[in-house]
């Protein structure tokens, strides 16, 4: 398994949910999915997008379990959250993927309109709005 | 509508913050580029948004460049289940162990094949005892009056004694069973509605010693099995032997053959209690000897 797939898996859950335990569960199961279909070379990006939202969309019904670390993600130093999670709280959930996903995640646009089965610009479209959204957080 | 035409469309405010992330991007082609450069240095609102959304995309490069944490990194690449930890933990205790247990659960195999073959709880009971025909008339279980022996006649044959009794008291034994045996036969004491049928029959041979052994090997050739106390051939005397056995019906015409050979022989049938199972008869023969048996002999 590449540290890739499970850094992408494990931020991906963290920034979506900010629940150690939780993020930490949903990874296993997303990378063991990832996993039994072969899915864990880089060249399959796009469905590692797509596991994720299934896995995203799936996280009231994981029960969570112990392992994670207590810090599990080392932010920047002096990094504000408050920002993250005003958006995490206010946003679409469409615009935080697609924030999350290109800015954080690194996944190109087109990767995440084969994930999500959308056009790119539809992609930039709820980027666009995403990241004037976030940035909205920083003025407060 | 045509694509040129909506491009050609008036920029407004809504349409000039929409294209906000493409301005900022150069997606734009030169002419819509222009377009909107020129909205947002009239528009302050525009220009807010654009200032929000190079915040925000500041804000969200430098979230990327957070880090997983090396350990939970670990943690999730060898994760493995409760499960799975216990099974591998049995295959290594195993594969150390394996071979040394191999004889132990050799030989556990081997009892628990042997049982299941041969089912010893089951041998005992089938082998020990073997039920002989039943008593039609229940009175002939017990004693007909106080001054008959005691010991009732068997209802059970057993054909390996549990207890290996001594010569002398297997033979007085055998004497009293015999006795008793002879003292319940129907000719003496009639039974109430019995059904049965006993052949009897007495032969006198020349030669004694040697004659009653073959017959006792030809009754029992031809099925012959002991029906009462004592085994087939008794020599209740020096010169007579007692033959008390039941044989299948069909080869009683080849035992009368093979007895007249050594001289008469006549069966006589006689009611009694115990019926004989379909196909059975029971008989009593007396073998004599000749020389020191000159008067009719008696019968049992």
């Amino acid at each position: 398994m590449t540290a890739s797939v499970i850094d992408t898996v494990a931020k991906y859950f963290y920034f979506s949910t900010l629940d150690e335990n939780l993020s930490f569960t949903a990874s296993l199961k997303t990378l063991s999915d990832l996993k039994n279909h072969s899915r864990l070379d880089e060249k399959y990006r796009a469905e590692w997008v797509r596991a994720l939202l299934h896995w995203r969309d799936r996280l009231n019904k994981i029960k969570p379990r112990g392992g994670a670390t207590a810090a599990m993600i080392h932010l920047p130093r002096g990094f504000d959250m408050t920002a993250w999670r005003s958006f995490l709280n206010t946003a679409e959930r469409e615009e935080i993927d697609a924030v999350l996903l290109h800015k954080i995640l690194r996944f190109s646009e087109g990767e995440i309109a084969v994930g999500l089965n959308v056009t790119t610009g539809t992609v930039r479209y709820r980027l666009g709005r995403g990241l004037r959204h976030l940035g909205g957080f920083q003025d407060a | 509508m045509p694509e040129t035409e909506v491009k050609s469309k008036k920029l407004t405010r809504f349409l000039c913050q929409e294209l906000l992330y493409e301005f900022v991007s150069g997606n734009l082609d030169h002419r819509r580029r222009d377009e909107v450069s020129d909205y947002l240095s009239t528009d302050r609102e525009s220009q807010r948004e654009l200032e929000k959304l190079r915040q925000g995309m500041a804000y969200a490069e430098t979230l990327g460049e957070a880090k997983l944490d090396a350990e939970t990194r670990q943690a999730l690449e060898t994760f493995e289940p409760v499960w799975q930890k216990r099974l591998r933990d049995l295959t290594l205790w195993s594969s150390k162990r394996g071979w040394r247990m191999l004889p132990y659960a050799f030989v556990m195999l081997a009892i628990v094949v042997g049982l299941f073959a041969f089912k010893p709880w089951k041998r005992e009971v089938s082998n020990d005892i073997t039920l002989a025909e039943q008593l039609k008339g229940e009175p002939d279980m017990l004693p007909a009056t106080p001054s008959e022996p005691a010991e009732p006649p068997p209802a059970i044959v057993t054909h390996a004694p549990v207890v290996q009794a001594p010569a002398a008291e297997k033979q007085a034994a055998n004497e009293r069973a015999a006795a008793a045996e002879t003292m319940n036969e129907p000719a003496h004491r009639p039974a109430p509605g019995g059904r049965g049928q006993l052949s009897r029959g007495d032969i006198t041979v020349n030669d004694f010693a040697n004659t009653w052994p073959q017959i006792r090997d030809k009754v029992i050739a031809l099925g012959g099995k002991a029906a009462g106390s004592v085994e087939i051939g008794w020599l209740r005397r020096a010169d007579q032997s007692y033959f008390h056995f039941s044989i299948p019906e069909s080869n009683l015409a080849e035992l009368e053959i093979f007895l007249r050979t050594f001289g008469r022989v006549q069966f006589s049938k006689e009611k009694h209690p115990r019926v004989m199972p379909e196909g059975q008869i029971r008989i009593i023969l007396t073998v004599k000897d000749a020389v020191s048996n000159e008067s009719p002999a008696e019968t049992p």
